[in-house]
């Protein structure tokens, strides 16, 4: 119907568009095509062609208008919540945004971030991973239990810690949410072993209970980010940690 | 394959490039005014308990005590609202173990300055904010031919954002030092360096 609009119609034999003929004046002498509808014996049916007509060009312009405030807003929303290639680097279920908090970020790490609320490291120095799913996929959650494993940078500082969906911390009596390379104990072959549940556990436990879905933010400080001779030159699936889904309740 | 074809052939081009634009409009203002539009920012969420030029050490984060999302126990931070229209801003500061950062980030959460402790000794750090406009701000000691009667700051420009220090949680057993030295680090106004 918007194609009519465009390329006028020829209802009448005249190839007018839509709105020269509904709002066309009569030709002096002449009857306007609203007397001539009514003298005729088909005025209701005009009438009702023309209500449809108009019913037509109404719901094309509606689609057209959802179609691109869904495209718009959809893709902007996307972009500024997930994030592509183009502003972040994703590993397994891990998310960095490669730009975070520099004077160079691109616009939708900026909007990232603004909407999250939040004041990020500079990732000229830090990098701040952020995952909310586990290895396999599965959206993390309380109900669930969940091992972190991971081969801690040698010389940079890092942390780990869990937070419910929003970014808010989980009230526990036992007063633990983080740990970092000073207070997490390390096993003897070198690596990291946390454990996320409701229940209390040994070693490196984080108490989830009660937050519903989780994420976890894995923060590593390196000032050789900057020169590109430090941690980053490891393969990526090392530098991040495993979740692996424990069992659920 | 035809029918495709066909299905195709009913679209009107124009109509759908007129589409394609009005989203590709929409979605570069929407990205770019996101920032100004964000319903809680963290200069939102801050600014309003901060006084102007003054560093703050926050109590330890906890649930009841999180000033912004996301920002883990893992560290014990002090801010400062720095605000250069009335003048420039001094920041001290001492990095003294890796894990410690010193950040200035704008009003838009974009980091101007950062700085990070290092392992092999402290870092410190003696900062000079001064206005971003064109504002003369007087000439300095070297300009006028004397010696500077103190080493010279770092000058950084920027009108208004926040200074952010951050000291890693090492532990129990530290965490009355590192408080003490986020305690010592300044944040004031200077009416003349000189």
């Amino acid at each position: 119907m918007i194609r009519t609009l465009f390329d006028g119609t020829r209802l009448g034999g005249g190839l007018q568009t839509l709105p020269q003929r509904l709002f066309a004046r009569a030709a002096p002498g002449a009857r306007s095509w609203t007397a001539k509808l009514r003298g005729t014996s088909f005025w209701r049916h005009q009438v009702k062609k023309r209500i449809a007509i108009f019913l037509r060009l109404l719901t094309d312009w509606a689609l057209f208008i959802l179609v691109v405030l869904t495209g718009g807003f959809g893709s902007a929303y996307y972009m500024m919540d997930v994030g592509t290639r183009l502003s972040t680097v994703t590993e397994g279920p891990w998310t960095l945004w490669t730009t975070a908090a520099r004077p160079d970020a691109d616009p939708y790490t900026r909007a990232h971030y603004a909407r999250l609320g939040t004041l990020p490291l500079s990732s000229e120095i830090a990098e701040t991973w952020l995952a909310r799913t586990d290895s396999s996929g599965s959206a993390l959650h309380s109900s669930c239990d969940y091992e972190l494993t991971l081969r801690p940078p040698e010389s940079s500082w890092w942390s780990i810690a869990v937070f419910d969906r929003d970014g808010r911390l989980i009230q526990n009596a036992a007063e633990r949410y983080a740990f970092t390379s000073d207070t997490a104990a390390i096993s003897p072959d070198g690596r990291f072993v946390g454990l996320l549940s409701r229940s209390a556990g040994g070693g490196n436990w984080l108490p989830t209970s009660g937050a519903g879905n989780l994420s976890v933010v894995y923060t590593v400080i390196d000032m050789s980010l900057a020169t590109g001779t430090g941690d980053e030159a490891r393969d990526l699936s090392a530098r991040v940690p495993d979740i692996t889904a424990k069992g659920c309740r | 394959m035809k029918t495709i074809l066909a299905q195709l052939r009913k679209f009107d081009l124009r109509l759908v490039l007129a589409a394609f634009f009005a989203m590709a409009i929409l979605h570069v203002a929407t990205t770019f005014a996101a920032p100004s539009i964000a319903l809680a920012t963290a200069w939102d969420r801050l600014a309003p308990a901060l006084k102007s030029n003054t560093m703050v050490v926050f109590p330890p984060v906890g649930p009841d005590t999180q000033p912004l999302p996301y920002l883990a126990p893992d560290s014990r931070v002090a801010m400062c609202l720095f605000d250069t229209r009335n003048g420039k801003v001094a920041i001290t500061a001492s990095l003294p173990a890796p894990g410690w950062t010193l950040t200035l980030y704008d009003r838009t959460g974009a980091a101007i300055y950062v700085a990070a402790g290092r392992p092999d000794q402290p870092t410190a750090i003696s900062l000079l904010l001064v206005p971003d406009d064109d504002r003369f701000m007087g000439l300095t000691p070297e300009a006028q031919g004397r010696r500077s009667p103190r080493q010279s700051p770092l000058q950084v420009q920027a009108r208004k954002g926040l200074a952010v220090l951050r000291a890693p949680d090492a532990g129990y057993a530290y965490r009355a030092i590192n408080e003490a030295e986020l305690s010592r680090a300044t944040c004031r106004s200077v009416a003349d360096t000189r």
